[in-house]
């Protein structure tokens, strides 16, 4: 009876929220939905479970987080509340959302009987800088930025689409996808671990390429000239090569998943 | 320790003849450029055959039709492979280059300056120089060597396969020789050559259109070796054979 | 051309078997480089010993002298008789080919210098024993450039190593342990086969036919097992009886290899 009750009174939010149990049968659910609004050229998240997207437009910083908590019983619900929290903050010109909790602690051992995700919808100033994380339960998805960026999933894959500026895109067991309006004009980084790598450049690139793959090929649409100390020998592993004249540094690294680079 | 320290020495270049036929693998052409012309080429392979051709450049060219794995990999749309196969490894120290074929792969194709030198070793590829102007050494278990239009010097064996050469000139100082167990051997000389030949074959025969001038009588014991001199006498070459026919002819 | 090239070919220069082009360039690579040229000088002063000892002090050496003394050494070789104790060469850096060349041109300057200071200058020719001496000391010389030649990495230089030490008029027992090793442990099966002929001239050294046996039993190539049976047979050492016995007898053995193995034991054993 006042199981329902409870429910009852969440479906409101549930809808909101797009509820869906994620990991769990956990019957005991909140929803809450948060919004704050920042002035900043920098953005910082480093969130555990749920997913992060990032929409270029508008001046300001404008966050609109969805937290979803699963629980199996009220009193777990009740501690998740407390134990869990998203601070959001600024400082200086940096945007800070940080998502913590007793997993971020030391000799946590995890168990617990509740899971609490936060999904994140952040509209952004198209120069913003960003440095995102998040581990399980979500992608990341960033669109039409073009300040540099520090990506890292975990869990979960990378989209970026139509940004510029120059970073690091790493997951572990997730795809990476991005698609440059521009080129980037400082050394960048793609990793992947289980999954593969996608990147389209534009025409014209310039850069020393360094990638490896173990199972799956590398692939583009362009001429690369291999360059490197051949001393200790080119295997597959470690390819080195250069497109254009070259310049800039770029990786490419997954191990189960091919690498595909465009550039038309 | 001829190892030139922080020289960017290999430069590879992919041929973008991507999507254009249907290749059951990477395509990968190896061009190397460096501030002194790579003197030695050593290419090792299982099954790989290798196949050397010379071109006026100063780069060393090695393309593979990469390995024929139980999945091949279909090539995205659009794309080519830019990567080496599989067990595939090219490595440049000073002036030698040193390329270890895939294990499992396919053919491997060189194109080197004239003047190399190759080290050139196979389980069951089959080896082919041309035009080389170095020393050759070609050697192979279960295929054939062919070798044509080479100037310098040529130490071939197989044990399996036939040994076909072909010689513009032969270097004075530096002996020539051919061996094969139960192939047979071809090889054409420069009519002007002098050498001192020793041919030795066990159970096939020798034929020869030179004039060559014979040491010791003709009663020497069937499949025992036998010398002699051509147009006086110099480098020295040796043919050697167990089951297999051996020929010298003129240029 | 590096200085690392031109200091390996100089023993063929010395030996008149550098050929034209090849010649030109290290001889153009001299023009540029003293190092390379302090070496030669110091070859230059033997060679140019051989000619005759009246010649004036050697200065660093130039193009023109260079040639006439690789002209006098390729005259005065053949005649030399001398041996020299030779250790094996080992791999530190004193046994590199180029090394070894100039210590043993420094002890033959050396002892040239030697010589010119017990003897003034003359305008009469030298005497034979100096010029015995002297090219007695060439051919340890060959003997060493060919010894160095053996454990070069390219077989192609191995089997010059073989041929050069066939061309000795006196090859003495290290060069036949040298041929011994690389009829059994030469990587090329050519080289092998030729290091075989070139034991031929080994033939009364019973402990040499004795090793020949030996080094038949570790065979696995049967061109060279026919030619290591042929030269026993050739030499009458019945010393290769057992291997040969075992050989013939042998079912993973070539067929034409037993033959020959069975053949050969009929020649030996009917010798005496």
């Amino acid at each position: 009876m006042k199981r329902w009750a409870i429910i009852f009174l969440l479906l409101p939010t549930l809808v909101l929220a797009q509820g869906r149990h994620r990991n769990h049968n956990w019957s005991f659910e909140d929803n809450e939905n948060l919004r704050r609004s920042f002035t900043g050229r920098k953005l910082t998240l480093d969130n555990v479970s749920g997913y992060v997207h990032v929409t270029a437009g508008g001046g300001t910083v404008e966050v609109s987080v969805a937290k979803h908590i699963e629980a199996e019983s009220n009193a777990a619900l009740a501690q998740a509340k407390q134990e869990v929290t998203l601070d959001m903050s600024q400082q200086g010109d940096t945007v800070r959302l940080y998502v913590d909790g007793p997993f971020r602690h030391h000799g946590d051992n995890g168990h617990r009987g509740y899971e609490v995700y936060y999904d994140y919808d952040i509209t952004v100033p198209s120069n913003i800088e960003l440095d995102l994380k998040t581990i399980n339960a979500g992608d990341i998805v960033v669109k039409g930025t073009n300040g540099d960026f520090n990506i890292h999933g975990l869990n979960g894959g990378i989209e970026m689409d139509q940004v510029s500026g120059s970073g690091t895109v790493h997951t572990l067991n997730g795809q990476v996808k991005v698609s440059f309006t521009r080129n980037p004009t400082k050394a960048t980084d793609f990793h992947s671990l289980n999954g593969s790598i996608e990147v389209h450049f534009q025409p014209g690139l310039n850069a020393d390429l360094k990638y490896s793959t173990l199972n799956g090929g590398v692939y583009s649409d362009f001429d690369v000239t291999v360059a490197g100390d051949l001393s200790k020998g080119m295997s597959h592993r470690n390819m080195q090569a250069r497109v254009g004249t070259g310049g800039l540094p770029l990786s490419f690294d997954t191990l189960n998943g091919s690498i595909k680079l465009y550039t038309k | 320790m001829k190892r030139y320290l922080g020289l960017a020495a290999l430069i590879l270049t992919v041929a973008a003849t991507a999507g254009a036929q249907e290749t059951s693998g990477p395509r990968v052409v190896v061009p190397s450029s460096n501030a002194s012309q790579p003197r030695l080429v050593k290419v090792t392979t299982v099954n790989a055959s290798i196949s050397v051709h010379t071109h006026t450049g100063t780069e060393v060219i090695v393309e593979s039709e990469g390995g024929r794995n139980r999945r091949p990999e279909r090539t995205p749309e659009g794309l080519h492979r830019i990567d080496l196969p599989r067990d595939m490894t090219v490595t440049q120290e000073g002036d030698v280059i040193n390329v270890k074929g895939p294990i499992n792969g396919g053919p491997i194709s060189l194109t080197v300056p004239v003047n190399v030198s190759l080290q050139l070793k196979s389980v069951s590829g089959s080896i082919h120089v041309d035009g080389v102007h170095g020393e050759v050494d070609a050697s192979t278990t279960n295929a054939s060597v062919e070798v044509t239009n080479v100037s310098g010097t040529i130490v071939a064996d197989t044990t399996n396969g036939s040994i076909r050469a072909s010689m513009d000139q032969v270097d004075a100082s530096k002996p020539i020789s051919f061996s094969s167990v139960n192939g047979s051997i071809h090889v054409t000389l420069p009519s002007t050559l002098k050498a001192n030949v020793k041919v030795r074959t066990m159970n096939g025969s020798a034929w020869s259109d030179f004039e060559m001038k014979m040491n010791g009588g003709l009663n020497l014991p069937r499949g025992g070796a036998i010398t002699g001199t051509i147009n006086g006498g110099g480098v020295e070459a040796s043919f050697t054979t167990l089951n297999g026919r051996i020929e010298i002819r003129k240029k | 051309m590096n200085c690392e090239r031109v200091r390996e070919q100089i023993p063929e220069v010395l030996a008149g078997r550098l050929e034209g082009a090849a010649r030109e360039r290290l001889i153009e690579h001299l023009d540029t480089c003293a190092a390379c040229r302090a070496q030669v000088a110091e070859l230059g002063v033997v060679w140019r010993g051989l000619e005759a000892m009246a010649q004036p002090e050697p200065s660093p050496a130039m193009k023109s002298r260079f040639l006439e003394t690789l002209h006098a050494y390729e005259e005065g070789f053949q005649e030399a008789q001398r041996r020299l104790t030779y250790t094996p060469p080992k791999r530190s850096w004193f046994w590199q080919p180029a090394w070894q060349v100039v210590f043993a041109t420094v002890v033959l300057a050396a002892g040239l210098a030697g010589g010119r200071y017990l003897m003034p200058h003359e305008a009469a020719p030298v005497s034979n024993p100096e010029i015995a001496q002297l090219k007695g000391q060439v051919d340890t010389l060959r003997q060493m450039v060919a010894l160095s030649l053996l454990q070069d990495q390219s077989a192609s230089s191995r089997l010059r190593g073989v041929t050069y030490s066939n061309q000795m008029t006196q090859p003495d027992r290290d060069v036949a342990q040298a041929l011994l090793h690389a009829v059994s442990h030469d990587s090329n099966v050519n080289v092998r086969l030729s290091a075989v002929d070139a034991l031929a001239k080994f033939a009364s050294d019973p402990e040499v036919r004795r090793a020949m046996a030996d080094s038949l039993a570790v065979q696995d190539s049967p061109l060279v097992q026919v030619a290591l049976i042929d030269l026993l047979v050739q030499l009458h050492a019945r010393e290769g009886v057992p291997v040969i016995l075992k050989l013939s007898q042998d079912k993973d053995a070539n067929e034409a290899v037993r033959q020959r193995a069975v053949s050969a034991l009929e020649k030996l054993g009917g010798a005496q």
